[in-house]
């Protein structure tokens, strides 16, 4: 191991340790300056990958070589930093236009790309399309998929005849049961990708005190 | 002399009852304590003793001129003076009472003559000065009040001289005076042949005199009054004419007792036909009832018994000397006011509304006819029309709907439980307005709070539960033991999709590579990634690789390097902004979304992408993300747009498989979600995972299981001793 990556092995020993140590000795120096170095590089890092692959070979150069296509996002991007400024009315075209275009691009992407195809989703479910489904996970799928819909359903049902009473009131309990194991199944997801990171970090202290007092 | 007064501008010695220096004229006294004092000139200091007298007289006869002011002030008088009111009011009952005996115009000539003389009178008591406590004035009443209220019109009828004769009203203080400067001068002509014979024949008791002046006034009648000659005289006064003048003049207050005396003694009998009805009526009341007020005596108040119009005795009230104002009570008052309302004709009611619409402002016309008929129809349906409020038809709401009604509610004095204010709503608006009225009725009460019928979960049973789940989980990893690894899982129907699309990667072919996470879930990602890319580098495919995020092209040289790609199959294409539309933009038109440098390497010019026009070119998009999120933005903006022939693969985090269920087939054709997806795929290629990362799944699901263990029971601990401490 070079003296290089003996450094680098140290300092981010040190920086693991300072981040950890939170969780012990909450916000104190190390933790600070470690929080510190890594907004900043994350920062400067960020700028530099933009700079360099997109500002300057598509806006700068081009513009250098009388390319006057980017004259106009170039010139878009100048009012958007006058945006703060007294001549931040000049900007609100700009963003008018990226706010609409955003907005029409998550519509249709929403409404195309997740509401049909779970729907489409849920009656395959029931269909058989899925060989490996049997008959009862399908109708447990459209059992669920319905008492979820009651359960978020805010509306009165005290005036119901009884007959739909008691059937609406388990089919919302269902619903909730289900809404409750689905988002316990995200986060424990998500928990446990936690729980992985987590543990990589402390198997690489682990490794590296074991190098630096031990030896390879 | 110490009771003298110096002046204070020329130093000369006044005596203490002038109130202007006799040598300059200055005033020595403010003006509030000047007026009970003698000016300079004024009689001697023999008179204070007199003037005492008067004084006390003087404050006692204010309280009922107070009295008198305020109610001339109430009848709403035109603005004048109190003597000129009083004058007026002379002159009106004179004409009333005249009017009353269908005396003509020639009676107004008597009238004036009348006047005349009292002109007169004046002046010669101007002349006879300065003796000013004998000659009534405006400030100084006379000082004898029991002969001020003189009737000269009381030996006329030989009754009390407030049938006929001028009001005695103005007489009790400076009203001889306020007469004197008011009346109106008539002319000669208008003067009654019978006043004219009057005062020619008795000026004694023609004019109203001073009591005090008794004396004087009759010189002064006889010569400003014209003599009348006898054919003028009305028939029954002139059997009046040559009566004493102590007969016909009027008497003084204090002669009040002998005057029916001398009437009766006096008058003579008149023929039914010749005495008017005004007079007629007269007869018989006893002048103390019906004469102008007796002038007061020194001790007590007087007490005047006054009639009104129909004769009625209202009552003893005490009333300002000399006055023959009527002082009606409240009940009387009102019912007079009802019987004067209810005798009015409705010709002159609709004449006074024609005229106060006439007076209405324009916006208020246009109120009214834009109002009129508005309200008509405004029924919701299945909803009877209400019966209208009662129109109102007159006054300046007129025709306006809605316009409460005056009389029977007036006198509903609550408080209103709806706001008053009346707002100006179209006819659609009114029938919203209904609408929503109505909806609101109709919406039920809401129940009462604790009547819920479901009831949660007890919160202990749910942290045993999460306990004994996490009890079971560390167990289970300590029975089998550490490091011995995982049973084999069996592949998910995703993993195995998977499987067979990176299987299905032609040799050389270009997978295009899209990092899409950040830095602290690299350790999951690289771990789910690892059996992927292995699988893949058995096909020996170009890597196009990108970025939707900034940290992700060196994330992605980090990845490709640990797993030994060769960089003559990578070609990179950096990073991708504008998040979703950038992403819609990469499936429509890739070279657009990546355009080539001016200066520096073209990535579209590598001989991998030679024959590669589009996103149909690729044999593979692998996304390697962490959000769930940010997977599903991938299917919507492109996977939808990509072809069959480019499946849509992703390798991500634990949470993305239940994300990604609904799109598996289409357009998502398998993933590797976390850990374990990853494990199963490589039991798939036959190349199981090395076993330290078996041991750090393990490490990590332990560590798991102890720290929330841990903190449940620190927190159930902590909160049960903060409960009990409270």
């Amino acid at each position: 191991m070079g003296l290089a990556e003996l450094a680098g092995l140290v300092v981010a020993l040190v920086m693991t340790v300072g981040v950890l140590s939170y969780a012990l000795f909450g916000n104190h120096e190390l933790f600070r300056g470690v929080a510190a170095v890594f907004v900043g590089v994350t920062a400067g890092y960020a700028a530099a990958v933009v700079m360099r692959t997109f500002v300057i070979p598509r806006l700068i150069q081009p513009f250098l070589v009388r390319h006057w296509v980017v004259v106009v996002p170039l010139a878009l991007g100048l009012l958007l930093l006058l945006r703060g400024t007294r001549f931040g009315g000049l900007a609100t075209p700009v963003l008018a236009f990226l706010v609409g275009v955003a907005a029409a691009t998550l519509l249709v992407g929403v409404v195309l790309g997740t509401l049909f195809p779970q729907v489409l989703a849920t009656w395959k479910e029931w269909s058989g399309f899925r060989v490996w489904l049997t008959p009862t996970q399908g109708m447990l799928s459209w059992l669920f998929v319905i008492a979820v819909l009651v359960a978020f359903h805010f509306g009165r049902h005290e005036d119901w005849p009884r007959a739909l009473q008691y059937p609406f009131r388990g089919l919302r309990i269902v619903g909730r049961f289900v809404v409750v194991v689905t988002l316990a199944v995200l986060f424990l997801r998500v928990y446990q990708s936690a729980l992985l990171a987590l543990a990589e970090r402390v198997l690489f202290l682990w490794e590296t005190l074991r190098f630096l007092l031990l030896g390879p | 002399m110490k009771d003298e007064l110096r002046c204070t501008w020329c130093g000369h010695e006044n005596p203490p009852h002038v109130v202007e220096c006799e040598k300059c004229g200055a005033p020595l006294k403010p003006v509030w304590e000047t007026e009970s004092l003698p000016r300079k000139g004024d009689a001697a200091p023999e008179v204070a003793s007199a003037l005492t007298e008067d004084e006390e007289l003087r404050r006692w006869l204010a309280q009922f001129a107070d009295e008198e002011v305020e109610s001339v002030e109430t009848a709403e008088v035109p603005e004048a003076d109190e003597t000129t009111i009083d004058e007026e009011r002379l002159l009106e009952w004179v004409e009333q009472e005249v009017g009353e005996t269908e005396v003509e115009a020639e009676d107004r000539a008597a009238l004036e003559a009348w006047r005349e003389a009292r002109e007169a009178e004046r002046t010669l008591s101007e002349a006879e000065e300065p003796v000013p406590l004998e000659t009534p004035s405006a400030e100084e009443p006379p000082t004898a009040p029991s002969e001020a209220a003189v009737d000269w019109t009381a030996p006329l009828v030989g009754e009390g001289p407030a049938e006929e004769g001028p009001p005695a009203a103005p007489e009790a203080e400076g009203a001889p005076e306020a007469a004197e400067a008011g009346l109106p001068e008539l002319e000669p002509g208008e003067v009654p042949d019978w006043m004219a014979s009057l005062v020619g024949e008795s000026p004694a008791e023609e004019g109203p005199p001073a009591a005090s002046e008794a004396e004087g006034a009759p010189e002064a009648a006889e010569a400003g009054l014209p003599e009348l000659e006898p054919g003028e005289v009305p028939d029954w006064m002139a059997s009046l004419v040559g009566e004493g003048p102590a007969e016909e003049g009027p008497p003084a207050a204090s002669e009040a007792e002998g005057a029916p005396e001398a009437a009766e003694a006096g008058l003579p009998e008149l023929e039914p036909g010749e005495v008017p009805d005004w007079m007629a009526s007269l007869v018989g009341e006893s002048p103390a009832e019906e004469g102008p007020p007796a002038a007061p005596e020194a001790e007590e108040r007087p007490e005047v018994v006054t009639e009104d119009r129909s004769g009625e005795t209202l009552g003893e009230t005490p009333l300002m000397p000399g006055s023959a104002e009527v002082l009606l009570g409240e009940e009387e008052l009102e019912a007079l006011l009802e019987e004067a309302a209810a005798s009015r004709p409705a010709e002159e009611a609709e004449e006074a509304q024609a005229v106060q619409e006439d007076q209405l402002p324009e916006w208020v016309r246009a109120l009214r006819e834009r109002l009129a008929g508005e309200d008509e129809g405004v029924v919701l349906p299945g909803e009877e029309e209400e019966e209208p409020l009662e129109p109102v038809l007159a006054g300046p709401l007129a025709g306006i709907p809605d316009v409460l009604p005056v009389e029977p509610r007036l006198t509903q004095m609550v408080q209103p439980t709806q706001p008053v204010l009346k707002l100006v709503l179209r006819k659609e608006e009114r029938y919203w307005a209904k609408w929503l009225e109505r909806l609101l009725q109709t919406e039920e009460a809401p129940g009462e709070a604790g009547t819920a019928v479901e009831r949660p979960m007890p919160y202990w049973l749910w942290r045993l539960v999460v306990g004994l789940a996490f009890m079971l989980g560390l167990l289970a990893m300590l029975v089998r033991g550490w490091g011995r690894g995982l049973p084999a899982r069996v592949p998910s129907p995703a993993v195995q999709e998977f499987f067979y699309t990176a299987q299905s990667v032609p040799p050389g072919g270009v997978v295009m590579v899209a990092v899409d996470y950040l830095p602290a879930w690299a350790p999951e990602i690289s771990l789910a990634a690892q059996p992927a890319l292995r699988l893949l580098e058995a096909r020996q495919p170009y890597y196009l690789v990108l970025s939707t995020q900034p940290f992700g092209p060196g994330l992605a040289h980090a990845l490709l390097t640990e797993l030994g790609v060769p960089p003559e199959r990578i070609i990179w294409l950096g990073y991708l902004p504008g998040g979703r539309a950038g992403l819609a933009m990469l499936a429509r038109w890739p070279k657009a979304a990546f355009p080539p440098a001016v200066q520096g390497p073209n990535p579209w010019e590598h001989p991998a992408l030679a024959q590669w026009q589009g996103m149909s070119d690729t044999a593979m998009l692998l996304v390697l993300t962490d959000q769930p999120i940010r997977a599903r933005e991938w299917v919507e903006q492109v996977g939808l747009l990509l072809s069959p022939e480019t499946p849509l693969v992703f390798v991500g985090s634990a949470g993305l498989g239940p994300v990604l269920e609904p799109y598996l087939g289409h357009p998502v054709r398998g993933w590797v979600s976390g850990f374990e997806d990853a494990q199963a795929l490589a039991g798939l290629t036959g190349h199981p995972m090395p076993a330290n990362l078996h041991r750090l799944w393990q490490g990590a699901m332990m560590l798991g299981l102890v720290l929330a263990m841990l903190s449940g029971v620190t927190l159930a601990v902590v909160h049960r001793i903060r409960r009990r401490s409270q």
